[in-house]
């Protein structure tokens, strides 16, 4: 006696080759449903942090000042980044009164211009000064704000502050529409040397919700004891406010798609099980018991769904890498655990389409089928 | 005949209709509900960012360089110029008036504070303020003042009434050193005060005193004067063209620059208002506000992208399953002489008809969708964007033709016989 | 399924009908297909079951094939009360009792012919390759086992069909107009496999509207509106 491969999963074989475009359709479907889900899912996961990202661009959200009139202790730098984490940017500031060849009063800043350059993306600067290439003895390399560049006469000025007089020479011009426009910003270790002062001012720029910011506050609090640390409630509050109403929509959004591309492959794929309803009164009129032929669509559906998912996962991890390539200029790298997700939603789907029709059928005589329409 | 046949077949068999006129429904209202937010949520998003407060500073232009670190004045303003307060209406009659939302105008001071019990007095940074003014321009008035400017202030108490001579909000800080609770009465310069609120703002504002302008403007003996003024203003965000010198464009650009509501153009208008006035916008703010702008936006274009080629693909799928069950009708018609145009014209013609029915619908439903997603999220309805509705019904026409058509043409090249005999 | 067949075995005729009433609910209220049936079917015997369309020719069959429950009465075949099994224990019994061979054929479309008796084997027990081969080969398909039905003609396809009814070596067979899509050379080449089926023993129960076809079977049983109008045997058609 010769026994074949004949089995279900031979006969779900040749049903799918033979009915192709409709394979292919609710493939497709099963695909498209898998991809917007695993593309929203991850999107949705990184969002807070994309989101938060872009909220850098509005620059420090602590500011960390110094007792009135002294200044910060030396220390003070390193245990800010100790405890602000890499994630964070940090830029000194020391300010000084300091008087023109007039003897007009004009505000002089020291900072980092690395550290600031990273930071306040804003500011309007024609060419950044290059602090490590000033050279002993030459004029010290200055940023003017536009406004006070109107109480200098020329490039190359000289400041007084405290009986000591500096040569400045005007590297660059700083625009920012705020206070800066009328300062003058020199490299931190030239304004030390020259007024004997360290920086006042830390302002610092913590990524993260509004939650975050406050945990951060408090640490800073703590571990530095006479310094004034103060959120800029302005940034921290409006930042949590859009960003939370981005996430519900968002998440409005997901919903949605989700909704309507489910709904959509689970008429396709219960239309096409109700198609073979002829298929099912045969088997049963061939003696099959209700499991088999119920197997049977499952496994199909099963199958289908399967494929979609590994498909539409992929796609879908692409589509939101390309997003936040294009969009946030940022990895979104894939989230694996998508995968299960969109698996079982996938499934869920599938097996609902599948189950549906079969219990239509289950109240149908099979008698009515075969006679046909 | 044709239309018969067409009536006819679109109100049979209304179980197959269904599947694909629910998925075009569906479909075109998640389209129309994802580009309806698309479009507005720039629209939205910038009344958001209006909570960061001013985004153009005024200032007078010949005026002394300001002495100010961390927010406080290290020499007291002397002279120096102002600008008009009476001037700020001529602000509502420039180009952009409607993206004005709010006008701050500040005069700060020093005044000497004493408190009702013998005290020591002491010299205070005071600054004079709008709480909410009514401007007036042409028939129309506008509330403005700096609580709306600032909401991140918060207040215990009350605000003081804008034309009151003897009333002043205090810094937290402030109010905290010299033991200062609502209410109290202080003198001010010698003249008597009611404290009515005291404010907490997290910045500078937390060690001033806080006046109706028209007390810092009798105080100072200035009358009309402010020294500068906050604008917020609803702009977008700036691209190549806006960063061009405006003086160096061609008229035509010039135009096209001087009627965007960039930040630089409305400063530029404000500046033509206003004699003697600087306008700048402040950067930190407009530049941060635009790149918040552009990625929100551009995030919720790419979701209604991927929306759309969902639900396109989703509508298509449905479309070829809704046919390929109708292979015997068209069997049937070529048996019985119908020549292969007139089957593909009934057949497109019938989807046609069903995606326009079912597009329109959808366009309805997802308007709603859009305007309820809208009031949820933001507190202010998406309004139904009538352009959007050819938009829906091209797609819908487009997507159910294009995902019907391979199953009809594919079975109109079949033999009629060999249609009808493979049954299913 | 040994049980059940034998206890069929005895006395008791092989399928009896009491009192079958087919009763179907449509929008002018209920409509009566079969109306009081009583009807004793011998081991061996082949039936005709005849009428004009509508009169519940078609019922009775589905109803002796399991595949329709009566409104009323009572149906026993091989001394079982069909009434009494289960859903899971029909779908045995249809399996081991009956095999059906329909007016249009029903073969599985994406089946080949072979893969289609190959189906009926794989719900009944086991597939057996070979057996199935012989089969086809018995209704001279031996050359079209790998055809789909889409590339057999209308009398080959039921030669598929007789072949795969009778594969599992059911008591009885049941014909549902069993040439009635077929042109004269094939309904000849149908009609000779059912005499030759009828000469082996098997029960045949056939629904026709052809009196020709309906001359081969021992027995006619004329349907007019649900109820048996005429009862004729035709042993002397039958002798020839």
């Amino acid at each position: 006696m010769k026994r074949t491969q004949f089995s279900l999963g031979f006969i779900v074989r040749r049903s799918m080759v033979h009915r192709r475009v409709r394979s292919l359709a609710a493939l497709l479907a099963l695909t498209v449903s898998a991809a917007v889900a695993t593309t929203l899912l991850t999107l949705y996961v990184s969002l807070n942090r994309q989101l938060h990202q872009q909220f850098r661009a509005f620059g420090a959200n602590i500011v960390l000042t110094a007792p009135d009139g002294s200044t910060l202790p030396s220390e003070t730098l390193a245990t800010v980044r100790a405890i602000a984490g890499s994630e964070s940017r940090i830029v000194p500031f020391a300010y000084a009164v300091a008087q023109t060849a007039d003897g007009a009063p004009i505000v002089v800043a020291g900072t980092d211009f690395n550290a600031a350059r990273a930071m306040d993306s804003w500011w309007q600067v024609s060419r950044w000064p290059n602090a490590a290439a000033a050279t002993p003895g030459s004029p010290v390399a200055a940023m003017v704000g536009t406004r006070a560049q109107g109480f200098l006469h020329g490039d190359d000025f000289p400041l007084t502050y405290n009986g000591h007089t500096l040569a400045l020479h005007t590297e660059a011009t700083l625009r920012t529409g705020a206070a800066e426009d009328s300062r003058i910003f020199i490299p931190l270790a030239a304004f030390t040397a020259w007024t004997g002062q360290s920086a006042s001012t830390l302002e610092i720029q913590a990524p993260g919700s509004a939650a975050q910011v406050e945990d951060l506050l408090h640490r800073l609090r703590a571990a530095l004891p006479g310094v004034q640390v103060h959120a800029v409630r302005q940034l921290v509050e409006s930042e949590g406010r859009i960003v939370d109403r981005t996430r519900s929509l968002m998440l409005s959004s997901l919903v949605l798609i989700a909704l309507t591309v489910g709904i959509c492959v689970l008429a396709t794929l219960t239309a096409s099980v109700l198609e073979r309803r002829r298929d099912f009164a045969i088997m049963k009129a061939l003696g099959s018991t209700q499991h088999q032929v119920a197997l049977l669509f499952l496994l199909e559906a099963a199958l289908l769904a399967l494929a979609g998912a590994a498909a539409g996962y992929l796609l879908g991890s692409l589509c939101a890498f390309g997003i936040g390539a294009w969009n946030f200029h940022a990895t979104i790298p894939p989230l694996w655990q998508a995968a299960p997700a969109v698996l079982l939603l996938n499934l869920f789907v599938a097996l609902l389409a599948a189950g549906l029709p079969m219990r239509i059928l289950r109240t149908m005589e099979p008698a009515t089928l075969l006679r046909g329409e | 005949m044709f239309f018969r046949l067409l009536l006819e077949s679109l109100f049979r068999q209304r179980r197959r209709k269904l599947l694909a006129a629910t998925a075009i429904l569906l479909g075109t209202a998640t389209v129309t509900a994802m580009l309806a937010i698309g479009t507005s949520v720039g629209d939205k998003l910038n009344h958001e960012l209006s909570s960061y407060g001013a985004n153009i500073l005024v200032t007078p232009k010949a005026d002394t360089l300001d002495v100010v670190v961390g927010g406080v004045s290290i020499r007291p303003a002397t002279a120096g110029s102002y600008l008009r307060e009476s001037d700020l209406t001529k602000l509502k009659g420039i180009f952009w008036r409607n993206n004005i939302l709010n006008l701050s105008p500040e005069l700060p001071l020093h005044a000497t504070l004493t408190q009702a019990q013998p005290s020591q007095p002491a010299t205070v940074p005071a600054l004079g303020l709008w709480f909410h003014h009514t401007l007036h321009y042409g028939t129309e008035s506008y509330a403005m003042g700096a609580p709306a400017m600032h909401r991140w202030w918060r207040l215990q108490g009350a605000w003081p009434a804008d034309a009151a001579l003897d009333q002043a909000a205090i810094g937290s800080k402030l109010a905290a050193q010299m033991h200062i609770a609502p209410g109290d009465s202080v003198a001010l310069n010698g003249e008597p005060v009611r404290i009515t609120g005291i404010v907490s703002s997290g910045d500078a504002t937390d060690r001033t005193l806080l006046l109706p302008l028209a007390l810092a403007q009798k105080i100072t003996g200035q009358p009309d004067a402010v020294r500068r003024v906050e604008v917020q203003a609803l702009t977008k965000p700036e691209d190549a063209l806006a960063r061009r010198n405006p003086d160096s464009l061609s008229p035509a650009l010039h135009d096209r620059w001087y009627c965007s509501p960039y930040a630089n153009s409305i400063a530029y208008q404000i500046q033509e208002a206003l004699p003697n006035a600087q306008a700048e916008p402040i950067r930190r703010i407009t530049q941060g506000e635009g790149t918040i702008l552009q990625r929100i936006s551009g995030l919720m274009w790419l979701v209604a992208l991927a929306a759309l080629l969902a639900a396109s693909f989703a509508v298509a799928a449905s479309m070829t399953t809704a046919i390929l069950e109708r292979k015997q009708e068209i069997g049937l018609m070529r048996a019985m002489g119908a020549s292969q145009f007139s089957v593909a014209s009934l057949f497109f013609a019938e989807t046609a008809l069903l995606s326009l029915l079912s597009g329109a619908l959808g366009y309805l439903l997802g308007s709603l969708l859009a305007a309820r997603v809208g009031w949820e999220i933001f507190h202010s309805t998406i309004a139904f964007n009538p352009v959007l509705l050819p938009a829906a019904l091209g797609m819908a026409l487009l997507v159910s033709i294009a995902g019907g058509a391979p199953s009809v043409l594919r079975t109109l090249g079949m033999q009629p016989a060999a249609v009808l005999r493979e049954d299913g | 399924m040994a049980t059940i067949l034998q206890s069929a075995v005895g006395s008791e005729a092989l399928i009896h009908l009491h009192g079958l009433t087919r009763e179907y609910a449509s929008r002018a209220g209920a409509v009566r297909a079969l109306d009081q049936v009583t009807l004793t079917i011998e081991r061996g015997e082949w039936v005709a079951v005849m009428g004009p369309s509508g009169s519940g020719k078609s019922t009775l069959v589905n109803i002796l094939g399991c595949l329709d429950q009566p409104t009323h009465g009572s149906v026993r075949i091989a001394g079982t009360d069909v009434h009494q099994l289960s859903r899971q224990e029909l779908d045995r019994f249809r399996a081991e009792t009956i095999g059906f061979i329909f007016q249009q054929f029903h073969l599985i479309p994406y089946l080949t012919a072979l893969e289609n008796i190959l189906l009926a084997q794989y719900f009944h027990s086991m597939t057996d390759e070979d057996e199935a081969r012989r089969a086809l080969a018995s209704v001279g398909l031996g050359d079209r086992a790998t055809h789909l039905p889409s590339q057999l003609s209308g009398g080959e396809q039921q030669r598929v069909c007789i072949a795969r009814a009778l594969i599992n070596q059911p008591p009885i067979l049941l014909a549902d107009e069993p040439t009635g899509n077929l042109d004269a050379a094939n309904q000849e080449i149908v009609q000779e496999h059912l005499r030759t089926l009828h000469r082996a023993g098997h029960t045949i129960v056939m629904v026709t509207h052809d009196p020709e076809m309906a001359s081969l079977a021992d027995r006619t049983v004329e349907l007019h509106h649900g109820r048996i109008a005429a009862e004729r045997r035709a042993d002397l058609t039958a002798q020839k």
